[in-house]
């Protein structure tokens, strides 16, 4: 609070400017400080629900058990094993489908009869709920990180290709004419019009492409894994260790939110340097 | 004066699965060089069309269109194509906007460096070279736009309704600018417009297109002194003859 205050202090402006400076950083400061509180509220009443026997700690876990449970998972030298396991097959997938979604989008948006041909192979593809595919992931790929990467792959890809080929397609023809008057090529076009027209969208569908590539993993994790946080999930729902659940929720919570975060600031340094 | 650009015989049909419409028929026109043309004419008759023929983006059914004496096959930047919108790019500075088109073009007969530069202060853009298109108002965007369609160094430019998007006051400027520039560059240009004062403001010859399919109707002339601005030439008397003339022709 103190230093929101003292900015304003050394500030030499109108005093209704001062004022509105002050009630802009105060509301930033309320936003901050109503969102900690209510993730320590959560917590707070959960521990005191549970502690108070209002509910059952067995079916609904507790703060105190989360945290005894991950420094058991730590102390066992299994808690690496699995956020590593998790990660490394998220990272993978994350790039694998960043990488083939935008070649096979640029390709469908250059060549636009191989775009017309295929256009409803793409839509039946992206509506497809891709876990149905995965009994033949197993068999073709084989079980394991391969599979699991592979599920994250066929989650993310489609909409990368369907989110990056609209953003393409939506540059402005005239500008795609004025280059053409130019005597610029399709090549030129792409590389000094298209895709840096698009880079707020291409930004945009790594955040999506993202949280997808969790979503796949976890569910790849689930159908077939050793280790891993769906793993951790998978097993502790079946022997009824809730606590072993609620940690791994957890620890998804925080590791998502830290790529996510990296890739604002990834976002923040491309933004700036344009 | 020698001859730029000509058009001969020039017709056009746009075919698609339902119909063909006739879209232009029978032009023939000539431009000499340095001199400032008009095409004005009801919607619809085809004036963009004939622009993008002779900036090469579309074929001309039959006829045949000549630049320096050679047919015209291909997309030549010897010819400047200048739209309606300005279409900067938004994530490139002023400068770096104007030489798109030398970046694409390299080896190629374009302006140096210094002379863009020139270019660029002569008309007021000195200080923005480094600024980003949103930091510009709607005339000088326009002025980057000429600009940048000037760098490659055209004979002939193609200004297609450039000053449609400007609000009026912005407009009577920006095409006394752009009078100016295209005067002092020596630059030979086709105006397409509805606007009928903006074509006597700034030609030397009108050209009155006919309802679709579009034809010539009539050529007028214009005879103003010289060495009279667009915003000049709209306080003299024969303006407003001109104006009824053109007028009459439109109807």
């Amino acid at each position: 609070m103190k230093k929101y205050i003292l900015k304003t202090k050394t500030y030499k402006g109108s005093q209704e400017h001062q004022k509105f400076i002050r009630n802009e950083h105060l509301k930033t400061f309320f936003t901050h400080f109503i969102r900690i509180l209510i993730l320590v509220a959560i917590i707070g009443i959960w521990e005191l629900a549970t502690r108070q026997n209002w509910i059952d700690p067995f079916i609904t876990s507790s703060p105190s058990r989360v945290i005894k449970q991950l420094k058991e998972l730590y102390e066992t030298g299994n808690l690496f094993t699995h956020l590593f396991t998790t990660l490394n097959e998220t990272i993978w997938a994350f790039f694998l489908s960043t990488v083939i979604g935008t070649v096979v989008a640029i390709i469908l948006f250059v060549i636009s009869p191989i775009r017309r041909i295929l256009e409803p192979y793409l839509i039946v593809l992206n509506s497809l709920p891709k876990i149905a595919l995965g009994p033949l992931i197993i068999i073709w790929v084989g079980v394991g990180t391969k599979a699991i990467v592979t599920m994250g792959i066929l989650i993310c890809v489609v909409i990368t290709i369907i989110n990056l080929l609209n953003g393409y397609l939506e540059v402005s023809k005239e500008k795609i004419m004025l280059l053409r008057s130019m005597g610029a090529n399709k090549f030129q076009i792409l590389t000094k019009l298209i895709i840096p027209a698009t880079l707020p969208n291409f930004i945009a569908t790594l955040k999506i492409n993202l949280g997808m590539a969790w979503v796949g993993v976890i569910m790849g994790e689930y159908l077939s894994s050793k280790a891993g946080l769906g793993y951790l999930l998978v097993y502790g729902g079946q022997v009824f260790k809730l606590d072993l659940v609620m940690t791994a929720i957890v620890l998804l919570c925080i590791l998502s939110g830290v790529m996510y975060g990296i890739i604002s600031i990834i976002e923040k340094i491309i933004v700036k340097k344009r | 004066m020698s001859t730029l650009l000509e058009l001969k015989n020039i017709g056009l049909t746009y075919q698609t699965l339902k119909s063909e419409t006739e879209a232009i028929k029978n032009i023939n026109l000539s431009v000499n060089n340095g001199e400032f043309i008009s095409i004005v004419g009801p919607s619809g008759c085809g004036k963009t069309t004939i622009l993008s023929m002779i900036a090469g983006l579309l074929k001309p059914t039959v006829g045949t269109i000549f630049l320096d004496g050679k047919p015209l096959t291909k997309i030549s930047t010897d010819v400047g194509y200048m739209l309606q919108r300005d279409n900067l790019f938004e994530w490139l500075s002023v400068y770096q906007n104007v030489c798109v088109g030398i970046k694409i073009n390299k080896n190629k007969n374009c302006l140096s460096k210094e002379k863009i530069k020139e270019l660029l202060s002569k008309y007021g853009l000195h200080d923005f070279e480094k600024s980003k298109p949103a930091e510009l108002s709607g005339g000088m965007r326009q002025r980057v736009s000429l600009i940048r369609t000037l760098a490659l160094n055209p004979k002939l430019l193609l200004l297609d309704e450039p000053f449609s998007a400007l609000d009026y006051q912005t407009r009577l400027s920006v095409q006394n600018d752009i009078y100016s520039i295209l005067k002092s560059e020596r630059k030979t240009a086709i105006l397409v417009t509805h606007d009928i004062s903006e074509a006597i403001s700034m030609s030397d010859k009108i050209i009155v297109l006919t309802k679709r399919p579009g034809t010539i109707k009539t050529i007028i002339n214009l005879g103003f002194d010289k060495s009279l601005s667009p915003l000049e030439r709209r306080e003299t008397i024969v303006f407003n003859e001109y104006f009824k003339t053109l007028w009459e022709q439109l109807q």
